[in-house]
């Protein structure tokens, strides 16, 4: 069973992974140093959904998501449900899977196919994910050395040549903007859906609202401290055109024995990135698992084969593009207005019964 | 059926020689001797390899020869003895040493405990050496090792379990454990698994050691094979289980963590930052053994701007005249290095050093001198071994060089990217394996102390004891 401290660790490595690299570019080409407060915002929309979920998966502690969905909405809206849960869990993976393999490709290595890069990374998650929910969470504990090893290397880039002063004026932009760049700080939040797939395993229900918004919180802190060092230290216009503006962070620092920290960060960032993966495949596979009633390591395997052979297709920039902007209104649908309605269901079906 | 009739004793002493003969296939060394006693016939049966002549002189025929007392019994008072009927019994009781006396008109049997034991003295164990704490060590007789445990640990809690497994060998296993101390569960599944041994050949502790595993097949060793007494009564304080097999002059310990593979008795006996520098410098040693070549192939090979200029030059000039690939020199280099390692075991200890040497100065050297391997894939590989020697279990140790060999092939196709797939399944591995039912790699202690202050989650029994 998952102690409060398991389920810390799961909820923090499922959000956080690849969105860091680019995040501060993304919200600074919207709203410029005002970032942080989309990403405020995105933090308290995000707490609004973990209230949601949280209350959702307590009006049957016993039961997944999935099935929760056959209960609620009868057997055949309820597979469509879940089917199309799955289907929303594959296309994040192989968003995700895309995004690392196009990253890889920039920075470490130029040559290697993305179907090799793939092919590993789906034997090592699925290595994982195939485990209980409690070694999962157990080896991400070990796995959120990273974390540190980041917070330490953002704390290493002040000494170098900072201004606090590109911090303000602050607010310049509109609130409407500063609204509407939420969502894509929305995205890097991700992952607290969780819940909703592992509430039977919780040893403690009562206190999984609490751990998840320490989580959240934790994840957003990260987050916001993160911008604030990619705004002090590049000028406006710099930041405006790296894409990986964490990347370049790391790429100023230089120590006696290294230089290039962004190469050794970046390779072993596949790590936390990973464990993202591994998430949405244990997800996916609970899902496959009900509708066809196999084993969940089979499923696991399953899932991953099937990853596999849509990584193998031939992808360019602009279907990438077109996915990830679909993807930013799928996530919102799926982890918040579908479980909402179906809040509502059970609250109208409980006081009915 | 012959057989049924003639399994008891009768009361014809010719006929019960025979048929005993028969069944111990009349061995070579099965001897008899011819007494009488207060006019009756008395046979002894013993096999000459196993029984302590002087034992059966002193405390057998010179009681009977003297004639004192009345009965066999009186005249045995001093021996320890049982009596039996069977011929199964009687033959089984010759292959473990005893001496069986046999009367005329008399349709049972006295088996009577002489086995000589002969055994090597205490001596200072030679695998797990420390320059602190006691030196004495395991050696091949249960007994005696239970009685160093003993010496330890005064107390009426130490508990001693026999059972005997292997039809054909017949071995001796003991249990031990302190009963207000071992987790009744973790027990019940130890003794579960051990019922299970379906091995006629019961011989080495490796075959209990599979029995014992819950992943047998994982190169991490799941229970310590430890040659000192006093970490097996640490263990045993510890609430774990201590198993000794029959001729075999270590105690398996189980459940076990990862970390006590890590650990040197002689860490409890120093000072604290002693102690610490030590684990540290062990853990350090872990951590090199198994990443250092994969890194430096995935240096050499990917990721040489990383380096700064200075060291960059200095790595290409070693490398320069190398024809191989990075990989190629770190998988020639570890056989290199095995294969040293082999020899210097197998070898009388006079020769070893000549390996040493051999080693060192015509493998270590010449081989650089003539470009197959680089100076610092050299340096590389011996800075690898020499962190996997520091690790106080031999098992371990192996496990974790050859752990090495999988990261050195990813690190040589991926890169780092490799290394940290490689890692975080190597991480997932170890996380999963349990050790009795019993987690085997925990979380640092750190987390747990600043994370949640009261540990009551019930994650054994002794949870509570620091608070």
């Amino acid at each position: 069973m998952l102690t409060n401290k398991n389920l810390f660790f799961l909820i923090i490595q499922a959000q956080i992974g690849i969105g860091i690299l680019g995040l501060p570019y993304i919200l600074y080409n919207h709203v410029q140093q005002d970032g942080w407060m989309s990403l405020l915002i995105a933090g308290v929309l995000a707490q609004g959904i973990i209230i949601v979920l949280v209350a959702l998966s307590r009006t049957s502690p016993k039961e997944t998501f999935y099935e929760l969905n056959l209960r609620l909405l009868g057997n055949v809206l309820g597979k469509i449900v879940n089917i199309s849960y799955v289907l929303y869990f594959i296309s994040f993976s192989l968003l995700l899977m895309i995004l690392v393999t196009d990253v890889i490709n920039t920075w470490i290595l130029h040559q290697t196919p993305r179907w090799a890069i793939i092919l590993m990374l789906l034997i090592a998650t699925s290595y994982i994910a195939k485990e209980r929910i409690l070694t999962i969470s157990r080896s991400f504990l070990f796995f959120s050395f990273w974390f540190i090893v980041l917070i330490f290397l953002l704390i290493l880039v002040y000494p170098q040549d900072i201004h606090f002063g590109r911090l303000q004026p602050v607010g310049s932009n509109s609130f409407t903007e500063i609204i509407k760049a939420s969502p894509d700080a929305f995205v890097s939040l991700i992952g607290f859906e969780l819940i909703l797939f592992i509430m039977p395993f919780i040893k403690n229900p009562k206190k999984s609202l609490m751990v998840l918004s320490i989580a959240n919180l934790f994840t957003l802190m990260l987050y916001i401290f993160l911008f604030i060092t990619c705004v002090i230290s590049f000028s406006g216009v710099q930041l405006s055109l790296i894409q990986a503006p964490l990347l370049y962070l790391f790429r100023g620092l230089s120590f006696e024995f290294v230089e290039r920290i962004d190469i050794i960060f970046l390779s072993f960032w596949i790590v936390p990135i990973s464990t993202t993966l591994v998430i949405q495949l244990f997800n996916a596979s609970l899902g496959v698992q009900k509708l066809f009633s196999i084993q969940r390591k089979k499923s696991v395997y399953l899932l991953s084969f099937i990853l596999l052979c849509l990584g193998l297709l031939p992808i360019n920039l602009t279907m990438t593009e077109s996915l990830s902007s679909i993807m930013i209104y799928l996530n919102i649908i799926f982890v918040f207005i579908f479980p909402a309605l179906l809040l509502i269901i059970a609250k109208l079906k409980g006081i009915k019964g | 059926m012959a057989e049924s009739h003639n399994e008891f004793l009768s009361s014809d002493l010719t006929q019960n020689l025979k048929i005993i003969e028969e069944k111990m296939k009349q061995t070579a060394d099965l001897k008899r001797r011819k007494l009488t006693f207060h006019g009756e016939a008395i046979i002894l049966l013993y096999l000459d390899t196993m029984t302590d002549k002087e034992s059966i002189e002193l405390h057998i025929i010179s009681p009977i020869n003297k004639q004192e007392s009345k009965s066999i019994e009186n005249a045995l008072g001093t021996k320890q003895f049982s009596i039996m009927t069977t011929f199964k019994d009687i033959s089984c009781s010759l292959a473990e040493g005893n001496t069986i006396l046999l009367t005329e008109n008399c349709n049972i049997a006295y088996s009577i405990a002489t086995l000589s034991d002969e055994k090597r003295a205490i001596n200072e164990s030679l695998n797990e050496k420390v320059t602190m704490g006691a030196h004495d060590s395991f050696v091949e007789s249960a007994a005696t090792n239970i009685s160093l445990l003993r010496k330890r640990l005064r107390t009426p809690e130490f508990k001693v379990e026999y059972q005997t497994y292997g039809s054909e060998t017949n071995v001796e296993v003991a249990i031990c454990y302190l009963e207000s101390k071992a987790d009744p569960t973790v027990l019940h599944s130890i003794k579960s698994r051990l019922e299970k041994i379906k091995n006629d050949d019961l011989i080495n502790s490796r075959q209990i050691q599979e029995a014992l595993e819950d992943y047998p097949y994982s190169p991490f060793p799941q229970s310590l094979r430890t040659e000192r007494p006093d970490r097996a009564v640490f263990n045993l304080l510890n609430g774990n289980t201590v198993i000794f097999l029959e001729h075999e002059p270590s105690a398996l310990i189980t459940p076990i963590s990862f970390y006590s593979f890590l650990r040197s008795p002689e860490d409890y006996n120093s000072r604290w930052f002693v102690n610490f520098f030590y684990y540290s410098l062990r853990l350090l040693a872990f951590i090199m053994s198994v990443t250092l070549p994969a890194f430096y192939i995935a240096v050499n090979a990917y990721h040489s701007a990383i380096l700064p200029v200075s060291t960059f030059y200095t790595l290409k000039l070693s490398v320069l005249n190398v024809p191989f690939h990075p990989l190629i020199e770190a998988v020639m280099m570890q056989i290199v290095l095995e294969l040293l390692k082999e020899a210097s075991v197998r070898l009388p200890s006079a020769i070893a050093q000549t390996i040493g040497t051999v080693g060192a100065i015509v493998i270590g050297s010449a081989i650089v001198q003539t470009n197959f391997i680089s100076n610092t894939m050299v340096v590389v590989i011996a800075i690898t071994a020499v962190s996997s020697f520091v690790i106080p279990i031999g098992e371990m140790s192996t496990s974790m060089r050859l752990m090495g060999f999988p990261l050195i092939f990813l690190a040589a196709i991926f890169g780092f990217i490799g290394i940290a797939f490689g890692l975080m399944v190597f991480t997932t591995h170890l996380v999963k394996l349990t050790s009795a039912g019993k987690v085997y790699v925990e979380a640092p202690e750190i987390f747990e102390s600043f994370l949640n202050k009261h540990p009551k989650n019930g994650k054994g029994q002794d949870t509570n004891a620091h608070e």
